[in-house]
């Protein structure tokens, strides 16, 4: 997943979102495997509960994220209706979706695991 | 793949926009409605669930803009970006830096300097409008040397052609111009009244001669400032040409050369540029002697060369029932385009030459790599920790290709410079060499190749390294027990590969210098007596109407030769018309002759081995050194001649000359004997075999053509130089001798082509030789850092420095002998392709190749040994501690 630390400039009255691109990638992949298809709503509300506000995030930071995850082939779209009766666009996880959220899984893990050692060893 | 998905959508983003922000707008509408309600249903008024939602949300238009860049093309901020950084890091670096912008440097710019000469001697198109329409015709029915047509036959092709639109017959000649300030040798072209519409020029000023008018002539412009001062109010004035008065009715605008394809006939003044252009009037008459031109023509549009051969195919068809001669009708006709005449065979060697040049810069780029892979190797943790957390193996790879961008083009910028000196030194060395050397010039194709090459070896030089950061794992960034580098085997076989590579490379371009060095001293190896550095010549042609009679070009001769004889400096004086009269027969005493029509010398171009009569004094031995084979040379006066091996060889195989009788002319003139045979000796070209000769005394010639007096100076030639001339002058002042040179120079340049390519394979093997050893250098000292570790326990465990440093010297040895093994079966597999270039000497020669394989080894031992040294600064208990 080839990007940048992001920024942009947000309302002042939350604190910037402490997320990188990177791991908001995965936890839509997780959000959408564990879940099926969702709308950018129900995926926002998925992460912020899962998080249990841990994290702040700003539910728009997630479109650019899903046109990203879907320019790369891992997410699918399709237009439906929402619980309210709006045309709404629904997100699904693609194979190649699934493959690459294993991966990236198992690298995190690693990276845990190294710096847990890291950390032990310190003390 | 994944990458290219995001590309094509990224492109297929840059339609539908409009499509795109409404579909986008729903979705945000949408999803602001579900948050409203849902703060709605925690109780909280419209209002103010509508602006928790919003909270919630976020800024819109900013994220609006990140989608919208998302969907387009923003890897142009990236690599702005990336640009940026590599520019900084720069002077963080400046050694590495250096390093690598010189190697390149040096590669690009060879490369440039090559393309630069390739480009203006072959792809140039010939400064003609149309020019792939011209064509040159020709009946000579050879493949090189003069193409000629006869002159009748031209003039009917142009009245009833129908597949040329234009058609111009021409000739060259060195005559004499007698002008206001003084008499002068000038190239003259003769030109039919078309060859001013073909060549695309209008005079600066005055008018083209009109059809018909034979007395007016055109000047170039620089003729104008030669023998004028300026090109101002020189048209309407009379000069004298070969003795006839012309007027000058115009003068041609500067930069303007005549480049039609020209004949070497003749012994013609080297290198001049046309200066007078004479009208030519052909008459359509088959009587008498018919004149030989040149043509050019210019196809139609829609016109093909095989239309045009038919046509004139068929009009001589026609000719031949109506007037038959037989010497002329078997003539097989030809067309070509004329870009390959004038371009000739330096096709040929300069393709062999971008092909070597092309090694150097694989060179370079192989050490560039190795730099880079050193670089890359301690930057490693940076690179690793970058990927971890984010940004991706196509991002660092990309900003490794702009760091490599960056690198390459500051080199790019530097080998340009080097290259216009290269190319201006070869311009002035060698500009005999190949036809429009001197036309080089750097200009917008070579600087488009040179940004093309730029790219690519900035891509080549970052492969290795960009394929090593897709194997570092994060995990070991992080780990602070690996201080320097714990480099991948991939990296370390990639730069053993690449030094390999190297050091075959230059045992390939090592032997091809090698050879060539070999075949030109070769060349240059003359036989006991012959001192051509010791020997000047001068060009004499006759001018003017009282020199059309032979007695009185004899008689002047005679006195040019008698009061040089007699000039301090000279120990011997002699003429020659060597290469002035062919003839394709011998009429020998008592054999039968094939029969033809008329008398004289049968002088046709198109014989595949003429032999030259040439006319010559009694002192010509003294002056070149010849050895008799057998018998003795001629006396001034005498009925006799003397032949050479050559000739002895084809005209009286196994047979002794001496004594039989021959005759200068067909059918006509007295029988003259043959007293000696002399030794074959290359005195006009050097990587030729030589011609059958048959020499006659002067004084028994009906004409000459024009003559070179050689004298054979006792001192310096410098000296004597002006002092030939000068007596030209004091026997008759109309006359003018000219080109005065030392032999050695003409034969110099009769083999120019060949100095150039060994000019030229001499500086790409020492450039690659020089590359490669420090490639080797840097590849073992690099091994020696990396083992600090592993040498000093070795040396801990009382291995002796000594010890040590064989080992790092056996590890070189073993990436290099593989190469240079690599590189000797390359050179044997070339050798086809190197005989090319070669004159007497075997591609395959054992002396030569033992001796560049020799030169590598031991440079390249020399760097090893140098390079293995530094254990000598390793300390094996820090060593040992520091790991």
């Amino acid at each position: 997943m080839a990007h940048d630390l992001l920024l942009y400039p947000v309302d002042m009255s939350k604190p910037p979102a402490g997320v990188p691109y990177g791991t908001l990638d995965l936890m839509i992949l997780r959000t959408l495997d564990t879940m099926g298809a969702q709308h950018g709503y129900g995926i926002a509300r998925r992460i912020e509960q899962v998080a249990q506000d841990a994290l702040a995030l700003n539910q728009g930071t997630i479109y650019p994220a899903l046109l990203r995850l879907e320019q790369k082939g891992w997410i699918a779209s399709e237009w439906g209706t929402s619980e309210n009766n709006r045309r709404a666009r629904f997100y699904s996880i693609t194979r190649a979706g699934r493959k690459q959220l294993a991966a990236e899984t198992a690298s995190w893990e690693r990276t845990v695991a190294t710096m847990t050692r890291l950390l032990d060893d310190r003390s | 793949m994944t990458a290219i998905r995001v590309l094509l959508a990224r492109i297929l983003g840059l339609f539908g926009r409009r499509h795109v922000d409404t579909d986008l707008d729903e979705e945000i509408r949408g999803h602001l409605d579900l948050l409203t309600a849902d703060y709605m249903r925690r109780g909280l008024s419209a209002e103010q669930a509508r602006a928790a939602a919003r909270r919630d949300f976020g800024a819109v238009e900013p994220m609006k803009e990140t989608y919208r860049d998302q969907r387009a093309f923003c890897w142009l901020t990236d690599a702005g970006q990336d640009l940026r950084f590599g520019i900084r890091q720069l002077p963080r670096h400046p050694g590495f830096a250096a390093g690598i912008i010189l190697t390149l440097a040096l590669g690009i710019g060879m490369v440039t300097a090559v393309f630069t000469v390739f480009n203006a001697v072959v792809l140039r198109p010939l400064p003609m409008p149309y020019a792939d329409r011209l064509v040159g015709i020709s009946t000579t029915g050879r493949a090189a040397g003069p193409q000629f047509v006869f002159g009748p036959d031209f003039v009917e092709w142009r009245s009833q052609t129908r597949v040329f639109d234009r058609m111009v017959a021409y000739g060259t000649d060195d005559e004499t111009l007698l002008a206001p300030r003084g008499p002068s040798r000038v190239r003259v072209a003769d030109v039919t009244e078309d060859y001013w519409d073909l060549a695309g020029v209008r005079p600066a000023s005055g008018r083209v001669p009109r059809a018909g008018e034979r007395n007016e002539v055109v000047l170039s412009h620089l003729a104008a400032l030669r023998h004028f001062g300026s090109d101002a109010n020189v048209v309407g004035k009379a000069v004298v040409v070969d003795g006839h008065p012309m007027t000058i009715v115009a003068v041609l605008p500067p930069g303007f050369r005549f480049s039609l394809p020209t004949g070497v006939g003749v012994i013609a003044r080297r290198g001049a540029e046309v200066e007078v252009y004479r009208p030519m009037i052909l008459s359509a008459s088959r009587e008498g002697r018919t004149p030989l031109v040149s043509a050019v023509a210019r196809l139609r549009p829609e016109a093909s060369i095989e239309q045009g051969q038919a046509e004139l195919s068929a009009m001589r068809m026609r000719t031949a029932h109506r007037q038959p001669n037989p010497m002329l009708d078997d003539r097989v006709l030809t067309i070509r385009p004329i870009k390959e005449e004038v371009v000739g065979s330096a096709r040929a060697s300069l393709l062999l030459m971008m092909l070597a040049v092309v090694c150097v810069l694989l060179i370079a780029c192989a050490n560039g790599t190795n730099l880079l892979l050193a670089r890359s190797t301690t930057r490693w943790r940076e690179i690793a920790i970058r990927t971890a957390i984010g940004a991706g193996r196509g991002r660092m790879v990309r900003q490794l290709v702009t760091e490599s961008l960056v690198l390459t083009s500051i080199a790019s910028l530097f080998g340009v410079l080097f290259a216009s000196v290269i190319v201006a030194l070869i311009v002035s060395a060698f500009e005999q060499s190949a036809p429009r050397l001197a036309e080089s010039s750097i200009d917008g194709h070579v600087l488009a190749v040179v940004a093309a090459i730029t790219v690519l070896t900035a891509v080549a030089c970052s492969v290795a390294p960009a394929l090593g950061v897709r194997n570092r794992v994060p995990a070991e960034a992080l780990s602070a027990q690996t201080a320097t580098a714990s480099p991948s085997p991939v990296g370390v076989w990639t730069r053993n590969l690449l030094v390999a590579t190297e050091c075959g490379l230059t045992l390939v371009l090592l032997a091809a210098g090698g050879l060539m060095l070999k075949s030109v001293v070769h060349m240059r190896q003359y036989p006991a007596g012959f001192e051509p550095d010791h020997v000047l010549t001068m060009n004499m042609q006759f001018a003017g109407a009282e020199y059309d009679d032979g007695k009185r070009q004899i008689a002047l001769a005679q006195a040019v030769l008698d009061t040089l004889a007699h000039r301090r400096g000279v120990e011997a004086v002699s003429l020659s018309t060597h290469g002035n009269l062919l003839s394709a027969l011998l009429q020998v005493e008592n054999r039968p002759m094939p029969r033809l029509e008329g008398g004289g010398l049968v002088m046709v171009a198109g014989m595949d081995a003429p032999i030259l009569m040439t006319a010559a004094s009694s002192q010509l031995p003294r002056v070149l050194g010849l050895h008799m084979a057998s018998g003795r040379w001629l006396r001034d006066a005498e009925d006799a001649v003397v032949v050479n091996e050559a000739l002895a060889r084809r005209e009286f195989p196994g047979g002794d000359p001496i004594g039989h009788r021959v005759r200068l002319s067909l059918n006509s003139g007295p029988w003259m004997t043959i007293v000696g045979v002399v030794s074959d000796l290359k005195y006009s070209k050097l990587d030729a075999s030589v011609d059958p000769e048959l020499f006659f005394p002067y004084t028994k010639a009906d004409v000459l053509f024009g003559f070179t007096t050689l004298v054979r100076t006792t001192g310096s030639p410098d000296t004597l130089a002006p002092v030939m001339r000068s007596v030209v002058s004091e026997v008759d002042a109309t006359q003018i001798g000219d080109d005065v040179v030392t032999l050695e120079e003409t034969l110099g340049e009769s083999i120019a082509p060949r100095r150039l390519n060994l000019f030229l394979l001499a500086t790409f093997a020492s450039m690659s030789l020089l590359l490669a050893i420090i490639g080797i250098f840097s590849v073992l000292s690099y091994v020696v850092a990396q083992r600090r570790h592993e040498i000093g326990v070795r040396l801990a465990l009382g291995a002796s420095y000594r010890q040590v440093m064989r080992m790092i010297v056996r590890q070189g040895v073993q990436t290099i002998v593989p190469g240079m093994l690599a590189g000797a079966v390359a050179a044997f597999a070339l050798r086809r392709l190197m005989a090319r270039l070669l004159y007497g000497v075997e591609p395959t020669d054992l002396l030569t190749f033992s001796l560049v394989t020799a030169l590598l080894a031991t440079t390249a031992l020399l760097a090893c040994y140098v390079a293995a040294r530094r254990v000598l600064q390793i300390d094996w208990r820090s060593a040992l501690h520091h790991d």
